[in-house]
This record gives C-alpha cells, sequence and structure tokens, in this order.
C-alpha cells in the first residue's frame, strides 16, 4: 500500500451531545493517508464517543465529518472495537469472524477460492493460523483482538480505528498486538487508536490528539506532548522503547 | 397399522409438503433471530398476521395473502419500533402484538362467522385446511426464503454479528435489519397452516438452539436447524395425524423433545469425557 499524503478523514466543528449534554464541543480533525494517530484523554473525556462520531455511529449535533478513504462504493475503514461483538449466540469459528469483514460480494454457492485466501492471509498476518476452525469465544483476549484485527485486514481498509486495543491484556499479550500494530504501520495501514496513555504504543505513533473537558488539548508529535505535558504537569512521562522501529 | 397409509390422503400429502418447507426454512431464518436476541419477533409478527387473516376473510381474499401483507407490515413496523422509538422497546412492541391478535379475533370471527374452529386452525395449524393453492404459495416463499437468505445471508450474518463493524463497513444495517423482520414475517405465514400462528415461532427457535450444541459453526448451525426442524415438523405431523389433536402441538413438542435427547447426550458425553481425563 503506497503512502502518499492523502486526506482520509476531515471533521469540521463537530459537536456531539447526549441528552441535552454537550459530550464533544467544536473538534477539527484531518488524518492523512500514512499518519497513525492517538487519541489521548482521561475516562469520560470524550475519546471513544469522537471515534464512533467519526464513523456515524453516533449521531453528530452540528458540524461535518466526511471520510475520504475507500473505493468502489466501501468506506475503506475498519473498525477494531474494544470489547468483542457480544459472545456469539450462534458458535462461530475464527475464520467465520474474519470472513465477516469481507466487502467483496461472495458467489451463491458462498466463499470464492480467492476469497478463502484472502481470509486465511488475514488470519495469517495476525498468527492465528492454529486457532482457524476454533470457536472465537475460546481466544484468550490477545488472541481476540489480534482476531478483530485480521477481520479489519480482510476488508483491505485503508484506515483501521482501535479503541483501547491493550486494555485488559497481560504483558505478553500487549507486546504481540504492539508488533503487529507496528507492522501494520510498516506495511502504511493508517490508523487511529483510541487510548488512556502512550505508554506501550509511545513509538508507534506519529501524531498525538488530546482531549480534555471535551475538547482538543494537544495535537502534534509524541515528544513534543512530553514537553507539553511537563510544562504543565510538572512531570516527564518515560514510556518504554520496545525497539519496533527503525 | 399400515404407517403409509397417511399419504394416500391427498390433504396430508399437502400438510407434508407444506410441514417440510416450514421445517426447513424457518431455522435458517431463527439462527439470525437467535444471534440478534430478537427470538420472539416471530412470535409478535404471528399475533399481527392473524388480523391480515380476519381483514382478508372480510373482504374475500385468500387469508394467506392478507397474513402476509399484515405480516410484513408489523415487522416493519416492530423494526422501525424498536430501533427509533422513544417508547421502551418492549413496551412499544408489545402494545402492537396485542392490538394485533385483539383486532385479529374481532375480524376472524365478524369474517368467518364461526369464531372457534376458525381461530384454532390459524393458531395451532389445522391438517385439512392446507388447499392447492396455499402450497403453491407456501413452496413459493419458502422458495424465496431460501433466494435471499442464499443472496444476502453474509450480509445477515455480519449485522447480527456485530451492526456496528457492519455499520463502519459501509453496509446498510437498518435495510438489512428490515430484510431479516420481513423473512420473518414470510416464515409466519409459510408456517401458518402446518404449524399454526401461535406456535410457528418455536419451530424458528427451538431447533437452533438444538443444533448449537451440535455445531462447531455458524454454517453448521444453520445446516443442522434445518435438518431438526424438517425431522420435527415431519415426526409432529406423523404424530398430529393419529392423535388427532392439532399438528402444532405436536410438531413443537417434537422439536421440544429433540431439544431434551441432544441436551442429555450431550452432557452424558461431557461427563464420559471428564471422567476419562
Amino acid at each position: 500500500m503506497p503512502v502518499t499524503a492523502r486526506l482520509l478523514v476531515e471533521a469540521k466543528n463537530l459537536c456531539v451531545e447526549r441528552s441535552g449534554a454537550s459530550i464533544l464541543h467544536d473538534i477539527n480533525l484531518e488524518v492523512d493517508h500514512g499518519e497513525v494517530v492517538a487519541l489521548l484523554g482521561a475516562n469520560g473525556s470524550g475519546k471513544s464517543t469522537l471515534l464512533h462520531a467519526l464513523v456515524g455511529l453516533i449521531p453528530i449535533s452540528a458540524g461535518s465529518v466526511e471520510l475520504c478513504a475507500g473505493h468502489d462504493g466501501q468506506t475503506g475503514i475498519a473498525l477494531v472495537p474494544q470489547f468483542a461483538p457480544p459472545v456469539s449466540l450462534i458458535p462461530l469459528t475464527v475464520f467465520e469472524l474474519v470472513a465477516t469483514g469481507l466487502t467483496t460480494k461472495r458467489s451463491v454457492l458462498g466463499l470464492t477460492r480467492k476469497q478463502r485466501g484472502q481470509i486465511r492471509d488475514a488470519i495469517d498476518q495476525v498468527g492465528l493460523n492454529s486457532k482457524s476452525t476454533e470457536k472465537y469465544s475460546s481466544l484468550s483476549g490477545g488472541q481476540l483482538r489480534r482476531a478483530l484485527i485480521a477481520r479489519a485486514l480482510v476488508a483491505d481498509a485503508e484506515l483501521l480505528l482501535l479503541d483501547e486495543p491493550l486494555t485488559g491484556l497481560d504483558r505478553e499479550s500487549i507486546k504481540t498486538v504492539v508488533e503487529l500494530m507496528a507492522r501494520l504501520r510498516a506495511s502504511g495501514h493508517s490508523m487511529i487508536v483510541v487510548s488512556h496513555e502512550l505508554a506501550d504504543l509511545e513509538n508507534l505513533f506519529t501524531r498525538v490528539i488530546e482531549l480534555n473537558n471535551r475538547k482538543v488539548t494537544y495535537d502534534g508529535v509524541p515528544l513534543a506532548r512530553h514537553k507539553h505535558e511537563a510544562h504543565h504537569h510538572d512531570y516527564q512521562l518515560i514510556a518504554p522503547d520496545l525497539g519496533l522501529l527503525p | 397399522m399400515n404407517i403409509f397409509e397417511i399419504f394416500e390422503f391427498t390433504f396430508m400429502q399437502y400438510a407434508f409438503i407444506a410441514a417440510s418447507v416450514v421445517g426447513l426454512t424457518a431455522p435458517l431464518v431463527g439462527v439470525f433471530l437467535v444471534q440478534r436476541r430478537l427470538a420472539l419477533l416471530g412470535d409478535g409478527i404471528g399475533h399481527i398476521a392473524l388480523t391480515g387473516i380476519g381483514i382478508a376473510l372480510l373482504t374475500n381474499q385468500a387469508p394467506i395473502w392478507g397474513a402476509l401483507v399484515a405480516a410484513c407490515f408489523g415487522a416493519i413496523l416492530v423494526e422501525y419500533l424498536r430501533t427509533k422509538s422513544k417508547i421502551a422497546g418492549d413496551t412499544a412492541l408489545s402494545i402492537i402484538f396485542y392490538g394485533g391478535i385483539a383486532s385479529g379475533v374481532l375480524l376472524t370471527s365478524i369474517g368467518s362467522g364461526s369464531a372457534g374452529s376458525m381461530l384454532s386452525s390459524y393458531l395451532f395449524g389445522s391438517l385439512t385446511t392446507v388447499s392447492s393453492s396455499d402450497l403453491y404459495a407456501v413452496v413459493g416463499l419458502g422458495a424465496a426464503i431460501v433466494i435471499t437468505i442464499t443472496l444476502l445471508g453474509r450480509q445477515l450474518q455480519a449485522v447480527s454479528i456485530d451492526p456496528d463493524h457492519a455499520h463502519v463497513q459501509g453496509m446498510n444495517v437498518n435495510l438489512i435489519s428490515i430484510v431479516l423482520a420481513v423473512l420473518s414475517a414470510v416464515t409466519v405465514t409459510v408456517g401458518m397452516r402446518a404449524v399454526g400462528l401461535l406456535l410457528v415461532s418455536a419451530i424458528m427457535i427451538i431447533p437452533v438452539v438444538s443444533a448449537q450444541q451440535l455445531s462447531k459453526s455458524f454454517f453448521q448451525t444453520a445446516i443442522f436447524a434445518s435438518a431438526i426442524g424438517w425431522i420435527s415438523a415431519v415426526m409432529g405431523l406423523t404424530f398430529s395425524y393419529y392423535v388427532d389433536v392439532p399438528p402444532g402441538s405436536t410438531i413443537v413438542l417434537t422439536a421440544l423433545a429433540c431439544f431434551a435427547i441432544i441436551s442429555i447426550l450431550k452432557t452424558t458425553m461431557m461427563l464420559v469425557t471428564k471422567g476419562k481425563s
């Protein structure tokens, strides 16, 4: 996927209200192709709301959002939710879960050979080959997160929206998911990642947007944010260098 | 007793074909309803379909088409109220359902002139009421269900599993939800004669709950559920003939018996496996 400067998301003066209360106010945001953006903020700062408002899952009360990714009628965007889809009442294999990400039409007789290959490739990319025919409800937290990323990959999405991808994972799973995200960045995928803090993802981002009190309070490169934060809070965040990026 | 004697009667041949269609197709729709936690949707649509039958009888139209129109209208209304209404979902739905069955009883009683037996045949099924024109309609509607699921199965599955993800990908989640509601309405109409409006929902759901105990995948569940639905319909209809009771009751009780047998076998196998290890 070639990296070119091209606008994928543009939000202008975006406002979100719920039951008359303002959740987000006058947000302006542009995300270009190739950018990996952290959406930071404390609990209740509106970062997940912003993610969902960008893709129309939450109605906006004012402003506009334009999505410029995709082609052939597809959005070119895929959501990797914080939580897996509600526990499937019907048994669902990892292969079937990933297959729901396919945006191309399948033939009347089901998946084509090419589509099966695409699904297997996506599962292979996240290292879950051995789990392909297992029920997705049997996966661990980290494996589940990887399966959801595979579902996004099979859609050939240009922009991945990840909501708290590391929350609730143990150290080993965090390392695996961070490595996977670094590979996605290297392969040219753009991402918007909602997170409480930079911590394990520090080296991944090209840009950090911080939300506080319904507004964007910081928008810039990660290192400058440290200075900004130190200036305002008189402490310095020391993030571990996982050495994932050159 | 000659077990094949029941096939000598034309009305039983019709009833078997109608029951087979509903047994095979209803669980194919039910698998999506169970996944979306809409297991009682078919039940509610059945209530509304009765109003359509009443209107058809009053206007001298074929009841099956009256039921189909009312069921589809009701299904779309229910879907709208479920997603858009500010009234609590179950409250809004119960108003529609109770209104549907009350109007249905009133109109059917006026339209038929004999409330009891006529109502009973629509609510619980009847062996002798499947006419040849009904049969064509049932087979045609059953084929429409299978074709729709074949063409839109991926979208129905994606929306049933994770509507938010489907929306972000660009699927029209509202439209797919309406398609599922209308499929449920068509299934209710297909099962109206053989199983009855009050019990047809059971044949959409119980085989799915049985099949999910045996299956490892969504696809397997749909296939097994369809097979269990067909077995329940055919065996239940046979019992109905010999015991001389409405077929809806025997078909649903057979489906429940399948569920009980599968549950017991699965539990036993799990205990045996646990004991060995």
